[in-house]
């Protein structure tokens, strides 16, 4: 595409080169013509610039993103595409080791068929460190987890396309301890240097057992943490602090007595970083026909990463961001160029009679809207980038103040990693692509008006008359027209047959804003409207279609085209219908001294301009459109989960859990004795396979409740079974009445949706679970197995709903169901919910929780802290993403300054006669400000109407299904009126200068 | 008392260091009800003139006394609104507005005296019939001609009755058929409606409309004659 653009703008700029020279006296007038009326030329290539930064920006933030996703997967990853660990688990967890003739069949295997270009067996286990002495340390600065990766240094060359090179780590002069290599973040985190020597600690708890001497190494170099040296083992996080040391000295300090042994094979498919992945199928296959699949899994972290990143809503948000804010550079180049070309109009036919060609007409408007566009686009290229490098910045610095909030250890490091891989970048392809398009979109826009005026009928040039098409032209149109709707119909065919919503759409919607226009209707204002209005209605009713519905979740073309068929359904049924706005304001503001006057000339202009009014419009509705997007969707997630405030935690204020497999929790009676906490409850959580309906088996957690849950909890948000009685009906009392029978459940609609209010299942126990990460737990199969423990029937007597924001999902019984011996097998995991007094002195108990937390290496979360979390996050986002958009709105705003100054020069005569016949200078001054404010309001009421029915869509679709909209008004208020005042006070200086002419000089005014 | 008095008129435009006397001491009355031509080579003040006896342009120095008011010493709104309830206006280009048909152009003129919507559109009709073209009220200028386009022009400077009636070059874009029936147009509307007509030629033909000629050169007058119609 790139190489296309290049060579189209190649050779359309040596033409124009070319014919520059070749005709200098047309070259001469049109560079002229740039000095002629500076402000005017200053407003051009103003709005053109601001057009291509516009691309330009939308162009950076994707590409910033981009690298982002796929720098993380590269740094965490390198050319990992798979890894292989053995299937079976210990009852802690952790999976049996293995060694390398137990795969060299596979290996050998992939390795024939050439599918991959490098295996690579590791240790990988997370660990405490700290510098010598440190390791035990509480305090975060002296002792941080980090990952330990035992690795053959010598494989490490010849693993993947490119291997790993060690070459500039200078071995130290050889001591008694192991040398490790650790990572740039390990080294900045804790302020260590080669040559300093770290303890490691396998467990916690020998934080306590401070008589047994921790394992030491030396530090003997410090490394960037990418690729597989970035890669920490599929069961520790994502922070980038690791140790890296040979297989031996790692198995010495992980006190791991089997020689040769590894946890984990790691696969580079042949290609590099992102190619690799694409053989992933493959690998995968020839692993499941090796036989290893009984003794080992496969897990293809690559793909799974990518699909992870890819399917991001940020990205998301971005694509569609992207995508209006370029077509809103597209039509701000149009609008001007056009003007341009309409203002040329007179002077053109002028040359035509003078006697110059068609060819050499439609040149010399060429060669004006070439110099225009070339300074234009190259000062929006760099525009472009600056206001998107202070963006991102923007956008970085949130994350980093985010993360201030978390009381996770290991935040910090993480932001760090953020800030230094989330930066702006924009690939050179874009920089030339938007370049090429702000110089191109402009030149064909120019080129093709010229040619328009070329071909016109001379007189109707030279005096400014609209030309009647003639019967060439017409038959043209109509056979495109034809084609178009031909277009359609066989999209919308094609749409049903591949049940492919966007195809269908896109292809409705073509026809139906085609159709009006291909028949000669005799009311055709009333039949272009019937149809713009028949496609907002289908649209909003295309979920009930149910492959449009399938779709509406992923889909981001169908997310697209639904978007731009309703607003530019609505656009056009304005512009349609701008006389009749005409009319309204008309009688409205009828009354009232001086104003019918005013009135009637400030919405003429715009009525009978359609074209122009109907791309400014345009420009102000695309932005204002996304906008009211980007405001309703993420306010009323805000405000829903403020009404969820008491879903959380299960109606409790905070809870304290164990953080992954070195955290301990602290005793409920430790919690219960700080000051502050008025209710401790335990609820203890274990794996339960419930038979459904269907005669499925889901494996799901369930949550069992003691006495304190049932009295403490101001849990409401639960649908009752009306088999229920009445007063147990009151939701009061319904976990009251839960933890005093032991056949009664309540359920989790988000994990259970088949399962019916009044159901009556059958729940078990698994026999074996398995850890499959830090504090990440599952059964050992996903099928009932024989050795499953029945625990009964039970009646499904209440559903928390989808739409709850809870931390707890699952199945919600009394602890008395399951009996204390079974219990303490089957608990995987441990939660406490706590009630805190809300008097001032609310900070300091949640500062002794927090310690608490610490000295257990537990975690500690309170309900407002999360709810302020989540909301600063989504709200710093969403303001980011606002200001990259009211950045868009200079675009609206610049348009119609350029529309005001154009009109200013256009109607100077005009004026000169209104000021002559009785129009005062604040009648001219009005009648401006009118006009703008008439382009405006139309804007903006259109972008936000078509925008609330959009959001209205999306709610309706499936994947929103219980989400209510909530209308931020005050953020609607607050755009709408200082975009408002601001295109107002753009269009001032027209105004006023208007309003000052003399009408004396105005009447004289011939250029 | 003269309806128009015209006192020591002078217009100087400077441009740079260069001054241009465009009027030198002029003085000369207008009768009501009188057509008065005013005639001379191009570049020669009459239309300096117009726009100074019409207050659209500022002289430098002296007098416009209209009806008794000195019009120049009036601010600018309120001579503005002198124009509005006093005066029309025919221009050589029509200056209609474009995007305004024939009858909404029309209109503008009694809208801004703030006459009701409903009256001034009766009344345009009305004064568009009265210059034949009550079949054409609903076009807009582009798609009349040029003698119709000046017809709602003058409609557009009668509707209003105003006291005078001031006409730039109101033929210099037409043919001569179209001329002459323009001319009989305001002929028979000034002998109807008794207003008085100053019109800038330098078309002789149209000067034998007139009830006097006023003949500029140089910004002086070089004479004031009567004429036999």
């Amino acid at each position: 595409m790139l190489v296309f653009l290049a060579a189209i703008a190649l050779v359309v700029v040596s033409f124009i080169v070319i014919s520059m020279l070749s005709d200098r006296i047309t070259f001469k007038m049109s560079f002229r013509n740039i000095f002629r009326r500076k402000a005017n030329t200053l407003l051009v290539v103003a709005g053109s610039m601001i057009g291509t930064a516009l691309i330009v920006g939308s162009l950076a933030m994707n590409d910033s993103l981009e690298r982002f996703i796929y720098s993380q997967i590269r740094e965490t990853l390198g050319e990992i595409d798979q890894v292989v660990v053995t299937s079976a688990e210990s009852d802690r967890g952790y999976r049996r080791l293995f060694q390398l003739d137990e795969v060299k069949e596979l290996t050998s295997l992939l390795d024939e068929e050439d599918l991959i270009d490098g295996v690579l067996p590791i240790l990988a286990r997370e660990v405490t460190v700290g510098k010598e002495g440190s390791a035990r340390s509480m305090d975060r600065s002296l002792s941080t987890s980090a990952a330990v990766m035992g690795v053959d240094f010598s494989l490490l060359a010849d693993f993947g396309s490119q291997g790993v090179s060690l070459a500039d780590i200078d071995p130290l002069v050889q001591n008694d301890l192991p040398q490790v290599l650790i990572t740039r973040e390990l080294s900045k985190t804790l302020q260590i240097e080669v040559g300093d020597v770290l303890e490691v600690m396998i467990d916690t708890a020998e934080r306590l057992l401070f008589w047994i001497e921790l394992p030491r190494v030396m530090v003997s170099g410090i490394v960037d943490a990418q690729g597989v040296l970035g890669y920490s083992g599929l069961r520790q996080g994502m922070n980038n602090a690791k140790i890296i040391m040979n297989p031996d000295d790692a198995r010495r300090i992980l006190r791991i007595g089997i020689e040769n042994s590894f946890n984990e094979l790691l696969i580079s498919n042949r290609g590099d970083y992102l190619s690799g992945a694409a053989l992933t199928g493959t690998v995968i296959e020839r692993f499941e026909e090796s036989g290893l699949e009984d003794e080992f899994t496969m897990v293809p972290i690559k793909e799974q990463r990518i699909r992870m990143a890819t399917q991001g809503n940020v990205g998301l948000l971005f694509f569609a961001l992207s995508a209006f804010a370029v077509f809103a550079g597209i039509l701000l180049l149009s609008n001007i160029y056009l003007m341009l070309a309409e203002e040329r109009r007179t002077e053109l036919g002028t040359l035509r009679a003078l006697g110059y060609t068609r060819k050499r007409v439609a040149r010399a408007i060429l060669f004006e809207g070439f110099f225009y566009s070339i300074i234009a686009s190259a000062a929006g290229v760099v525009v472009g980038i600056i206001i998107t490098m202070q963006i991102l910045e923007g956008f970085v610095d949130l994350v980093s103040d985010v993360s201030m909030l978390l009381p996770i250890e290991n935040a910090a490091m993480a932001v760090s990693t953020f800030e230094q891989a989330f930066r702006f970048f924009i690939k050179p392809e874009s920089i030339f692509f938007g370049f090429f398009l702000g110089l191109l979109i402009p030149l064909a826009i120019i080129f093709f008006s010229g040619k328009r005026i070329s071909r016109m009928n001379i007189v109707a040039a030279v005096r400014g008359i609209p030309q009647v098409l003639g019967k060439k032209p017409k038959r043209f149109l109509r056979y495109l027209e034809y084609i178009l709707l031909g277009v359609s119909v066989l999209m919308v065919y094609s749409g049903i047959s591949d049940r492919n919503g966007a195809v269908f759409l896109a292809g409705l919607t073509l026809g139906l804003l085609i159709f009006p226009l291909s028949f000669p209707f005799k009311r055709r204002r009333i039949m272009e409207s019937i149809c713009s209005i028949s496609l907002i209605v289908f649209v909003m009713l295309s979920n009930h279609v149910t492959f449009i519905a399938e779709q509406s979740i992923d889909s981001i073309p169908l997310m697209i085209v639904k978007g731009f068929a309703i607003l530019f359904a609505g656009l056009l049924l304005v512009v349609y219908n701008l006389k009749t706005f005409d009319n309204i304001l008309g009688t409205v503001m009828r009354n009232g001294k001086n104003r019918s006057p005013v009135v009637k000339v400030a919405i003429a202009f715009s009525a009978r301009n359609k074209l122009r009014t109907g791309l400014t419009v345009a420009m102000y509705a695309v932005v204002v459109y996304i906008i009211t997007l980007v405001s309703i969707i993420p306010y009323s997630q805000e405000k829903m989960l403020e009404e969820s405030r008491n879903d959380v935690f299960l109606g409790f204020d905070a809870t304290v859990f164990a953080a992954g497999l070195q955290g301990r929790l602290p005793s409920e009676a430790e919690i219960g004795a700080i000051r502050g906490v008025e209710s401790v409850t335990t609820l203890d959580s274990a794996f339960t396979r419930i038979l459904l309906p269907s005669g499925r088996y889901s494996t799901v957690p369930a949550y069992l409740l003691d006495d304190e849950f049932a009295e403490s909890t101001i849990h409401r948000n639960v649908v009752l079974w009306e088999g229920v009685s009445e007063t147990q009906q009151a939701r009061e009392n319904i976990w009251k009445y839960l933890s005093q029978r032991d056949d009664v459940i309540i359920v989790s609609a988000s994990v259970l949706p088949e399962v019916v209010l009044g159901d009556n299942v059958q729940l078990y126990l698994p026999a074996k679970v398995e850890i499959i990460g830090p504090g990440f737990f599952m059964p050992a199969s996903p099928e009932l197995a024989e050795e499953d423990i029945s625990l009964g029937y039970f009646r499904v007597i209440g559903k928390i709903p989808e739409t709850s924001f809870t931390f707890f999902n699952g199945i919600f019984m009394p602890r008395s169901v399951v009996d204390e011996e079974l219990r303490s097998d089957m608990i995987v995991d441990s939660t406490f919910l706590l009630n805190a007094s809300s008097d001032k002195d609310l900070k300091q108990t949640k500062q002794e929780i927090f310690d608490l937390s610490i000295r257990t290496n537990s975690l500690s979360f309170f309900v407002d802290d999360i709810i302020d979390l989540v909301n600063t996050a989504v709200r710093g986002i969403v303001d980011i993403l606002r200001s990259f958009l009211y950045f868009g709105m200079v675009v609206g705003i610049v348009g119609i300054a350029i529309v005001m100054f154009k009109a200013l020069y256009e109607r100077k005569r005009l004026v000169g006669m209104m000021k002559a016949i009785g129009f005062t200078r604040g009648m001219v001054f009005r009648s401006f400000l009118l006009e703008t404010s008439f382009i405006v309001v139309v804007g903006l009421a259109l972008g936000f109407v078509t925008g609330t029915l959009t959001t209205y869509e999306m709610f309706s679709s499936p994947f929103f299904e219980g989400f209510e909209v909530f209308m931020p008004w005050g953020q609607f208020l607050f755009m709408g009126i200082t975009f408002y005042l601001v295109s107002l006070l753009v269009t001032l200086a027209p105004s006023y200068i208007a309003s000052r002419l003399s009408p004396a000089e105005a009447l004289r005014y011939f250029e | 008392m003269a309806f128009i008095e015209v006192k020591n008129l002078s217009k100087v435009y400077t441009n740079g260091e260069v001054s241009v006397d465009a009027l030198k001491d002029v003085s000369f009355e207008i009768d009501e009800a009188e057509i008065l031509s005013i005639l001379g080579p191009s570049g020669c003040g009459k239309s300096t003139l117009l726009n100074c006896l019409s207050g659209i342009d500022e002289p430098t120095s002296g007098q416009v006394i209209i009806d008794g008011i000195d019009i120049h010493a009036l601010s600018d709104n309120d001579k503005t609104r002198f124009r509005a309830f006093n005066m029309g206006f025919v221009f050589q280009f029509y200056n209609l507005i474009p995007v305004l048909n024939a009858r909404e152009n029309v209109e503008l003129a009694l809208l801004t005296t703030g006459v009701p919507e409903k009256q001034a559109r009766r009344l345009s009709v009305d004064t568009l019939d009265r210059v034949g073209l009550n079949q054409r009220a609903e076009y807009f200028p582009s798609q009349l001609s040029g003698g119709e386009r000046q017809r709602v022009s003058i409609a557009r400077a009668l509707v209003h009755n105003p006291k005078i009636i001031w006409a730039d070059e109101p033929t210099g874009a037409l043919d001569t058929e179209t001329s002459k029936e323009l001319m009989d147009l305001i002929l028979d509307l000034n002998k109807t409606n008794n207003q008085t007509f100053v019109i800038v030629t330098h078309d002789d033909r149209i000067s034998n409309y007139s009830d006097r000629i006023l003949h500029v050169d140089s910004g002086k007058i070089v004479s004031l004659e009567s004429v036999k119609v």
